[in-house]
């Protein structure tokens, strides 16, 4: 009948003692010569079964279908880590220069707003060259009649 | 696209593949796919139907987490595992969580146990006769028990399988001692 120092001389037996404790303990336990008989017995590979090829298909399909790139997830860790604050710093700057030398515009609000003030400056010194030129005027038509008094007193 | 020969390491593979080569996924699939489905074949005793649903679902994981593989690990190691996480997934979405964990260490140990005998079933067998033995006596061992002698035959470690089932190396070692001695009655009830 099997012991428990048989247990334990088969436990080291299957890892791979091959001691000559063990040794001696085979020659005198018949019960466990038969579980190493039968273990090395078994001990070569079973027979393979042929895979459907439809299985094979669909396997390969997804796997083409998942390829992956060939960055790592730690790749992209990496370059977040380290690349970031830089990349950041480098974009706020040319953000920056574009807009010191952008040439100046006005939104077209603000330009029609200049247009209107424009017109009524214009309109404004049209008012005046035609307040002047009355005023011309009248003093001409004055001059003329003070000259045609002068005559006639005369 | 560059060209691959067959020699090349399984993480030489993988890294080719997540830099868009398509071929190194092709060659790495080729490598374990025989291997995984003979595995959920014999895990699931011979159910066709869930073995290429958990066979597709494993390769479709495999897909998604290639860029979380730790490369000091076995590929098939790995690749076990997650076939191992979806099986028990499985088990616990039609209630058969009880069946997979038939087995426990707390529990009475059946009475397997046979005397020493000079005519183990085994022997006068051939190959092909123990093969087919085997694959009926194996179809009757508890899942977890089936799980730990059918990884140990693909090469994965006590230590990895304990990894695997998350519980520790002499668990599995108890369980692999289990398994041959429920073998061991199994093919003499066979011959019989």
């Amino acid at each position: 009948m099997r012991t428990e120092k048989c247990e334990e001389l088969m436990n080291r037996y299957l890892k791979g003692d091959r001691s000559e404790e063990i040794a001696e303990h085979l020659r005198e336990c018949s019960g466990c010569r038969a579980l190493t008989e039968l273990e090395s017995l078994l001990a070569g590979k079973p027979e393979r079964m042929a895979v459907p090829e439809e299985l094979d298909r669909r396997i390969l399909q997804y796997a083409a279908a998942k390829k992956r790139p060939a960055v790592k997830v730690w790749d992209i860790a990496f370059i977040l880590r380290h690349a970031a604050i830089p990349a950041a710093a480098a974009a706020m700057v040319c953000i920056g220069l574009v807009f010191a030398y952008r040439p100046s515009a006005n939104p077209p609000h603000q330009t029609l707003v200049r247009a209107q003030t424009v017109q009524y400056d214009l309109d404004s010194v049209d008012s005046e060259v035609l307040l002047l030129s009355s005023r011309i005027q009248n003093t001409s038509a004055q001059l003329s009649r003070t000259a045609v008094y002068n005559v006639i007193d005369e | 696209m560059k060209d691959i020969g067959q020699e090349v390491d399984d993480s030489i593979l993988i890294k080719e593949y997540l830099s868009g080569n398509d071929q190194a996924f092709t060659m790495l699939y080729g490598r374990y796919k025989s291997l995984l489905y003979s595995y959920l074949n014999r895990l699931l005793d011979g159910d066709r139907s869930r073995a290429d649903d958990l066979f597709q679902q494993t390769w479709i994981k495999v897909v998604d987490q290639l860029g979380h593989y730790e490369h000091r690990q076995q590929f098939s190691a790995w690749l076990l595992r997650i076939a191992h996480n979806l099986t028990i997934d499985y088990y616990r979405k039609c209630g058969r969580q009880s069946q997979y964990e038939a087995f426990s260490l707390d529990e009475p140990e059946t009475p397997v146990d046979l005397p020493g005998s000079d005519n183990e079933p085994w022997r006068g067998m051939h190959r092909e006769e123990l093969e087919k033995a085997l694959s009926d006596a194996v179809g009757k061992l508890s899942p977890e028990l089936r799980e730990v002698f059918l990884l140990r035959r693909e090469d994965i470690s006590f230590r990895e399988i304990a990894g695997i089932q998350k519980c520790s190396i002499n668990t599995v070692l108890a369980r692999m001692q289990y398994a041959l001695k429920n073998l061991r009655r199994s093919l003499a009830d066979w011959k019989s």
